[in-house]
């Protein structure tokens, strides 16, 4: 009588990924791949490796963490099954559609601002916005941009635990091809401009090492309310890996302090 | 002692060792993204703990360890996530083979071109967000899921060769995806 073949090992890693990786995985899912890795260190192997081969693909292609979506009582519409509750989870067409009909804002007073104004390099072009016969608000040329697919990153903030966002919440629309983006913020505690500001920061990899790009100071006015803002930066950003937002002195920093941080958003 | 820059720079740099080690831990891609952002605030926060930067890697992982468990124990009901013991294992494992992360980015990507455009477009899709699963491709696609999970399985399987052969072409001894 012939003996079956041995599954092939990546396989077995393949079909046990897809299932841990859908809703109705159960804890016996896991329990039964750990069993299978401990006996194994090939399959151990083949499985750190499958994991960092994942990551990278995740890197490379990643455009939308598809974490829980951001909308307030102001711009959710009445009719909408978000209306009331301020946290939804959408997919981006969803959240697309029904922001297209949501223009108003409760806009904080911002001052925005650059302090570093380092020369783009020679050759290089930031794409603008093309003026529109009715001018767009804010908030409708970001769901253009959020629209308009291609390298268009759409990454949620963390807060830091920090006093100034207890409530924050936000994320980042950027095109990398267009040198466009908007930061949405929510919840965020005001401040004293005489004191401290907030500043934007990118860490952008597109040279092969990492550079601090300064996105911006900006005030806050008011805690409740949703603040939309343009990204503005005058270096040229290839391959943004972080945005940060800090608390810094006014008129901002060259280098983030840190000592006050109190948004993180990580590029897939 | 080390800066907030420094720090972010080193953050960028490890990023996707990290990120592959969070996936290790959480089992899920989203859940992944979740605990390194976290641990990447919490990190910058505690950033007075590290000392040398040479120190990092391992210093950033045990957050990720530390956090894995901690969802785990918060959430009970989280149901795929690996034993306290095996999480160590897995971590020390992992960082003996940290050194590879970059070489193995760098041969990826030139493999991805060797793939068809059929197949850079089923990749690029399924990788574009972190909870994508075949029966939502299969939907969007509108092909059978049966066929996207062996396209797929085919894809990595090439893309896993070809990592190999230009990894030991570069003078890797041993390729962790030979």
């Amino acid at each position: 009588m012939k003996t079956p073949e041995p599954a092939d090992p990546e396989s077995v890693l393949d079909e046990m990924l897809e299932r841990l990786q859908s809703s109705d995985a159960t804890a016996d899912d896991a329990a039964k791949l750990e069993a299978l890795l401990k006996a194994d260190p090939d399959l151990r192997r083949r499985f750190r490796a499958r994991m960092r081969m994942e990551a990278h693909l995740f890197s490379i292609y990643g455009t939308d963490q598809s974490a829980p979506m951001l909308t307030s009582p102001e711009t959710a519409p009445a009719d909408s099954p978000a209306a009331g509750s301020r946290i939804i989870r959408m997919r981006p067409r969803e959240m697309v559609a029904w922001l297209g009909a949501a223009a108003c804002l409760t806009f904080a007073v911002l001052m925005w601002s650059t302090r570093e104004r380092n020369v783009p390099p020679e050759g290089t072009s930031f794409a603008r916005t093309a003026p529109a016969p009715v001018p767009l608000t804010v908030a409708q040329q970001r769901e253009q941009l959020l629209a308009s697919g291609g390298d268009v990153l759409h990454i949620q903030f963390k807060g830091g635990g920090n006093a100034v966002a207890t409530r924050a919440e936000g994320d980042i629309v950027w095109s990398s091809e267009k040198q466009a983006g908007y930061l949405r913020l929510y919840g965020l505690a005001g401040n004293d401009p005489s004191r401290s500001q907030y500043q934007l920061w990118i860490v952008d990899a597109g040279l092969g090492t990492n550079v601090f790009v300064n996105g911006g100071v900006f005030d806050v006015k008011k805690e409740t309310g949703e603040l939309i803002l343009p990204i503005v930066v005058e270096n040229l950003i290839r391959e943004p890996v972080l945005f940060a937002i800090t608390v810094e002195r006014p008129g901002g920093v060259v280098n983030p302090t840190g000592d006050r941080v109190p948004l993180v958003a990580l590029a897939p | 002692m080390v800066s907030e820059h420094q720090f972010l720079r080193l953050f960028a740099e490890h990023k996707p060792h990290l990120r592959a080690f969070a996936h290790a831990l959480t089992l899920q891609a989203g859940e992944a993204d979740d605990l390194l952002q976290d641990a990447c605030v919490q990190m910058w926060q505690k950033l007075g703990q590290l000392k040398v930067e040479a120190d990092f890697r391992a210093w950033a992982c045990s957050f990720l360890r530390f956090n894995a468990m901690n969802r785990r124990r918060k959430n009970s009901r989280s149901p795929v996530s690996f034993s306290a013991e095996f999480v160590d294992q897995l971590a020390a494992e992992n960082e003996a083979e940290a050194d590879l992360a970059d070489a193995e980015r760098t041969a990826l990507q030139g493999c991805l071109e060797e793939l068809t455009p059929m197949q850079q477009g089923l990749v690029r899709q399924y990788y574009a967000k972190a909870d994508v699963t075949i029966a939502d491709l299969s939907n969007e696609l509108q092909r059978p899921a049966a066929g996207l999970y062996k396209t797929l399985q085919r894809v990595r399987e090439a893309l896993r060769a070809c990592i190999g052969a230009r990894l030991r072409e570069e003078g890797y001894s041993h390729s962790l995806t030979s």
